[in-house]
């Protein structure tokens, strides 16, 4: 795979440091691989620290600005970052109302983070920790708390960074991050591996005219492997599992989120995005807002994920609150009311 | 009369090891994204040169400390889900070569008997999941037992690289149940597991570099204590 960098050991940092100069009316670069909102600390907000491993832009990097993540905080490319970074990201923020840690439920990043957390709490900060298990195909209903975290934490980070903006305790943005996450669902498809830069190696393999269901964001083998099918028909199989985990019912409202992994192009998404909500409306669905486009990249992996989040007056508020951020911008006031 | 690892030998048995696991940085790939993700040789990689530079850059005579700062070149470096275990490795080696000139069977025992206990607290991975652990407790368990028998330390060693060595083909058999390869549940039938392999990796460039060592008849006798 030809890919347009220099040494590949350094993607991360390079790609850090541009992504901050393209974005730096929002955001700075705190420390190495450390991004916060260039007006952090906010004394008397809680502070919101996702992180992850890089290579899945804008995912986490671009989730910082007003009204969502504080700070993001990277490893290497698909690694969880390391504590020490995690606890520079938790300095940089802190307002003295405490931090919280959104991220994908990955062992890696567990662990990382609980040894972060443990890093913080010696030096006085007060920690929360809110991990984001939407992705359907990655365990059984029961054993929710095993599945892996994919695009669903762009919703969690929006509805707890609008809570936070509020002035909201610590207790109080969790809880709204936990409610948005447990009524987050999402299922991903692929048709084409994405490739680690430093190795060169596609993160799996696939035959010529074949697609995988239920893809993790890394390329962890898929599910079930089919023959390629159409927009359509894919869209079907994606929804249907999402609808009956939550499982989702006739009059509820959603949000939803079309992702692209990086190859797939906006021509696609739209067609997928088109059949989601045909299904979602003979389903007797709302689709309360769209967001489509790549917010979760595998670099050039070719597929999709649908995520729908399902709402209540809370999270809708929540959700139209101001936000301003290289991935998401809401301006509530520039609309007329819905 | 025992044999012991002192600090310039444990210093050469450390540089051994990272350079075998730079070395590896193809081999643990590859083994990785047949049931993970694919980055674990680079991680490995990454951590153990920066671990390699600290040893390089270590002056100071106190076993313990050189673990500890091997660990937390690690720790600072790799991230994922292999920084925290591997770093915790060395780190939890460090906490029971307090105050120790030389490392003993029965201390060197003692040590990775603490790096298993403490890798399993922080991964929550037991016995038969497919993971490290599956390499690194038959190897603490042949330890124990050639250290109950009163064997040399290389032959210790031997028996404990053997141990790893059978577990990580045990591996193969087994279904993972930690980490990104658990989703993919009966199909990990048949591979081996990558952190199994490194451990596996570590433990035998800590008998090779201690074997050649002996060789070189480098002083290595510790007049009994």
């Amino acid at each position: 795979m030809k890919k347009l960098i220099n040494d590949p050991l350094n993607v991360t940092d390079e790609s850090i440091e541009g992504f901050t100069k393209a974005y730096a009316h929002i955001i700075k670069q705190v420390a190495s691989r450390v991004v916060a909102r260039k007006d952090a600390p906010i004394e008397g907000k809680v502070s919101i620290v996702v992180g992850g491993g890089s290579g899945h832009e804008p995912e986490m990097i671009g989730f910082v600005g007003v009204g969502m993540a504080d700070a993001s905080v990277y490893g290497e490319v698909f690694a969880a970052p390391p504590p020490p970074s995690i606890l520079t990201a938790t300095k940089a923020v802190d307002g003295g109302k405490g931090v919280l840690y959104i991220y994908g439920n990955y062992a890696g990043d567990n662990m990382n983070f609980d040894m972060g957390a443990e890093m913080a709490a010696e030096e006085g900060i007060k920690t929360e920790t809110v991990r984001v298990w939407d992705d359907v195909a990655s365990g059984s209903p029961e054993n929710y708390k095993d599945r892996r975290g994919l695009i669903g934490d762009l919703f969690v980070v929006k509805v707890a960074g609008a809570k936070a903006e509020t002035g909201a305790v610590l207790d109080e943005v969790k809880r709204v991050a936990e409610k948005a996450r447990d009524n987050c669902r999402t299922f991903a498809v692929a048709l084409s591996p994405g490739t680690i830069p430093a190795t060169g190696e596609p993160t799996f393999t696939i035959g010529g005219n074949k697609m995988y269901f239920g893809v993790g964001a890394h390329g962890e083998k898929g599910v079930k492997k089919t023959e390629l099918k159409t927009a359509d028909e894919a869209v079907e199989i994606m929804l249907k599992a999402i609808l009956e985990d939550l499982p989702f019912h006739k009059g509820d409202e959603v949000c939803i989120i079309i992702n692209g992994y990086g190859s797939t192009t906006l021509m696609e998404l739209s067609i997928v995005n088109r059949r989601t909500h045909e299904l979602l409306e003979e389903n007797g669905i709302k689709v309360y807002h769209t967001e489509m486009g790549n917010f979760l990249t595998t670099q050039e992996m070719a597929g999709c994920s649908i995520t729908l989040m399902k709402l209540d007056d809370e999270l809708k508020e929540l959700y139209d609150a101001p936000a301003y951020s290289p991935t998401i911008n809401k301006y509530p006031a520039l609309l007329s009311k819905r | 009369m025992e044999e012991a690892i002192k600090i310039e030998q444990m210093r050469t048995i450390l540089l051994s090891v990272s350079e075998t696991m730079i070395q590896e940085k193809t081999q643990l790939t590859k083994l990785d994204a047949e049931c993970g993700d694919g980055d674990f040789g680079i991680g490995m990689f990454i951590g153990f040169s920066k671990a390699k530079k600290t040893i390089d850059d270590f002056e100071g005579e106190q076993i313990d400390l050189l673990l500890k700062k091997v660990g937390f070149s690690i720790l600072s470096s790799v991230g994922g889900a292999s920084g925290p275990l591997f770093s915790t490795f060395f780190i939890a080696m460090a906490e029971k070569a307090k105050e120790k000139k030389m490392i003993d069977l029965e201390s060197l025992t003692e040590m990775l008997e603490n790096s298993l206990n403490k890798i399993c607290l922080r991964g929550g991975a037991k016995v038969g999941e497919k993971t490290l652990v599956d390499a690194l407790e038959p190897a603490v368990r042949a330890l124990k037992e050639a250290s109950r028998e009163k064997v040399t330390l290389k032959e210790a060693l031997e028996r404990a690289t053997q141990a790893a060595k059978e577990g990580v083909e045990h591996t193969k058999t087994l279904i993972a149940k930690q980490g990104k390869a658990r989703y993919l549940g009966d199909k990990t039938i048949g591979h081996r597991d990558a952190g199994a392999v490194a451990i596996y990796l570590m433990l035998k460039s800590f008998f090779d570099s201690y074997s050649q060592l002996l060789k070189e008849n480098i002083p290595n006798k510790l007049e009994n204590s």
